[in-house]
């Protein structure tokens, strides 16, 4: 017998043996299995309807409620089934499907992608689907930052089916602490920024242990300052409004005074800003700006946490009730095959056939609607007496001071070189100002090489 | 070779296992996750002590229930059918393409061979993003687009660093065996097929297995190419776990898991193959 054969008769051999063939009868069986035994989930539950596929990149507990909204409107009528699926990389993927000759009827979007993809001819303008005079009516319903976010050149080619908006959440325990009333928060910034100095907390080796107040978001403080990236007057892009300017120029002031180093160093020991590691909630933060989504996120996870909102304080001369704001919406590729399906989807999801009905989608995601007329449903109302800071949000929404993003080709290269600019002006790399006019000089370059006019064709 | 005593191999060992733990980490965190709830994934208590920062690291409670539902979160058999599909064509087809072409490079006399040889080794520097786009337009335009050939039938056309490691492998084999099996009457096919490739089955095997893994883990072939939810793979389905407003981090560690263990299974059952291969395929220049 030779060496080999030996080892394979020695405990360790046979074991390594038996494993080996077992390993094999297992992945044959599991194949047999597969290819003979298992039947794929149906997916299509209404033979002989025509088909609305429509893609999003809802995921998790999410998909659920795209799912029940899908469900709702395929129950609703008989002419068309729509076939919701979860799409990773959405956004590449409609864009190469639309490229391919095969997208989807419609896609649930919130990136910055409608003028691009407008400019290139890879969406269907909304209004050429609708009936005369519907897209007028439409856009008098409306609030005013819904109006332009889906808007290009004078087409509409994104109907939003929920905003998002950004408002202060704050900690009143915090405030009682340091004397303050909670009860009244801050009307205005110079208000904010002094109750923040008196909420910052320290350790002996005067590291931050709790942040009062720190400012991100560039957007955001562009539309309280009275600032903006886009003159709608002029067509334009006005990334160094001097409005703009000073909304950086206090943001600096911040890092300048609390040290942009040590909240780095404080914020980097903090575990996420995901869900239940938000650290808000943990109380690393007494005063923060973000949206609305975060109230079903507390309702979630610390039902019991004692919190308030409050709009974002303007400064002396700044817009009240101002934030930037973007949104979910649906957009049509160009090419797809059931346009009309899908635009009979979209308008019972966003409220447009049926504002009342559609209210309960909007409470089903944490969603803001679009339009008046669905947060005044009775469902809607009702979402907001069980969740009473969410009123904040709903009433901002009707605010005129709420800006989008500018409607340009390169918006998604404007804002990350937005957050370069703040950064670079924060870390006292160059002055607001310097920062400001080197990203305006950027995108311009971009502009020209994408070769065109923001101006509509005439 | 010189025998090494007891205690020296368990210096050894001991020195290798502590240099392995840090590359078992992330399998570790991986397993670990799975067996969490989502609370105990995004704490909301800055944690400062190092035997914090390990109990992090054991769930409590255990949660076993994150596997059933990992797995029926997304249809799991139907994308698994999926890739051992494309993974059995791609094994084929690569394994088989490959050793014909190195068959050529190695053994068969021709004009411009070495010019040939060093074309197709210069594809290899080519990166996969600088092709996309034009192989994209020619799938579109034969109209393999939604289907699975844009993943199938490159494998069929050679793989360039398997035909490199084939052909240093069938160059170790003495050119006397061909010529005696010509004088016998044997035809170039013959000799391909009855001698080098059961030669050459440790090579062989590392490339199939190599293949194997590439297609397992494709995420980019079915991003671009497939739009039908029944064709989806399971590298490209476990992304629907992933939002941007929220993850199932959990269910998708515990999928991920169940993902990961037949590579490990067959690592260790094929380890050995594949360590001969690469080291036969250069020992004899």
């Amino acid at each position: 017998m030779d060496a080999e054969a030996r080892a394979r008769l020695t405990p360790v051999g046979m074991a390594l043996l038996v494993a080996r063939i077992a390993s094999v009868a297992a992945a044959v069986a599991v194949a047999l299995w597969l290819y003979l035994g298992y039947t794929p989930p149906k997916r299509s539950s209404y033979p002989g309807r025509e088909k609305v596929i429509f893609w999003h990149m809802w995921t998790s507990n999410w998909a659920e409620v795209i799912n029940n909204i899908c469900r709702r409107f395929n129950e609703s009528q008989e002419r068309y089934e729509v076939v919701p699926l979860t799409v990773c990389g959405g956004s590449l993927k409609t864009l190469i499907a639309t490229a391919g000759g095969d997208p989807p009827d419609c896609m649930g979007q919130w990136e910055t992608v409608i003028p691009a993809w407008a400019e290139r001819g890879a969406l269907t303008p909304l209004d050429e689907l609708m009936e005369p005079g519907d897209w007028a009516r439409l856009r008098d319903k409306m609030y005013p930052a819904v109006r332009e976010i889906g808007t290009y050149k004078g087409h509409f080619y994104g109907l939003a089916t929920g905003m998002n908006i950004w408002a202060c959440y704050y900690r009143p325990s915090h405030f009682k602490e340091a004397g303050f009333d909670p009860d009244k928060f801050p009307k205005t910034l110079e208000e904010l920024d002094a109750i923040a100095e008196k909420l910052y907390r320290y350790d002996k080796n005067n590291n931050i242990t709790r942040i009062g107040f720190t400012p991100w978001g560039l957007s955001h403080w562009i539309a309280l300052f009275g600032g903006t990236l886009f003159d709608y007057d002029r067509n334009e892009l006005s990334i160094c409004h001097p409005r703009n300017i000073d909304a950086l120029a206090w943001m600096a002031g911040y890092s300048n005074k609390y040290g942009y180093d040590r909240v780095l160093q404080f914020q980097a020991g903090l575990p996420s800003t995901m869900e239940a590691s938000w650290p808000f909630m943990s109380g690393a933060y007494s005063i923060v700006v973000d949206g609305q989504w975060r109230i079903q996120q507390i309702f979630e996870y610390m039902p019991n946490l004692d919190y308030r909102t409050a709009p974002i304080p303007p400064p002396a001369g700044g817009k009240e009730n101002a934030c930037w704001s973007n949104g979910n919406f649906m957009i049509i590729p160009s090419g797809a095959k059931n346009k009309k399906g899908a635009l009979e989807f979209m308008s019972f999801w966003s409220g447009v056939s049926d504002p009342a009905r559609a209210a309960e989608f909007y409470t089903w995601g944490g969603w803001l609607p679009i339009t008046p007329d669905v947060a005044n449903a009775p469902i809607y109302q009702e979402y907001i007496r069980k969740f009473p800071e969410f009123k904040t949000f709903v009433d901002i929404m009707s605010s005129p001071n709420v800006q989008v993003t500018p409607p340009t080709p390169v918006q998604a290269y404007l804002m990350h070189r937005l957050g370069w600019a703040e950064d670079a002006a924060r870390r006292e790399v160059m002055s607001p100002k310097a920062a400001l006019e080197t990203i305006r000089d950027e995108v311009d370059r971009e502009l020209k090489n994408t070769r065109v006019s923001l101006k509509p064709a005439s | 070779m010189q025998k090494h005593s007891f205690y020296t191999r368990l210096a050894i060992h001991a020195v290798l296992i502590i240099l392995a733990v840090p590359f078992t980490m992330p399998l570790i965190w991986m397993i670990s996750t799975s067996l969490k709830t989502k609370e105990q994934i995004f704490p909301n208590e800055v944690v400062t002590s190092i035997s914090g920062f390990l109990a992090e690291w054991r769930p409590s409670p255990v949660r076993w229930a994150n596997y059933a539902e990992g797995l029926r979160y997304v249809p799991f058999p139907l994308y698994l059918r999926n890739t051992l599909m494309l993974c059995a064509f791609n094994v084929t087809g690569a394994v088989l393409s490959s050793a014909l072409v190195a068959y050529a490079f190695a053994k068969l006399q021709w004009r411009g061979r070495k010019l040939i040889f060093s074309i197709v080794i210069a594809t290899m520097i080519l990166p996969g993003q600088v092709t996309m786009i034009p192989t994209f337009a020619l799938y579109r335009w034969l109209g393999w687009y939604g289907t699975y050939l844009p993943m199938i039938v490159p494998a069929f056309l050679g793989n360039a660093f398997f035909i490199f490691l084939l052909r240093q492998f069938f160059m170790t084999i003495p050119d006397d065996l061909c010529d005696a099996a010509r004088i016998d009457g044997c035809s170039e096919w013959g000799i391909f097929w009855r001698m080098m490739l059961p030669l050459a089955k440790p090579a062989l095997a590392t490339c199939a297995l190599f293949q194997f893994l590439g297609t397992w883990n494709d995420f980019n072939g079915p991003l671009i190419y497939l739009n039908d939810q029944n064709k989806y793979t399971l590298a490209y389905g476990l992304q629907q776990f992933l939002g941007s407003y929220g993850s199932e981090w959990a269910l998708l560690m515990a999928a991920t898991t169940v993902f990961t263990i037949p590579i490990i299974i067959l690592f260790f059952l094929a380890q050995r193959t594949f360590i001969q291969g690469i080291a036969t395929t250069g020992s004899k220049g």
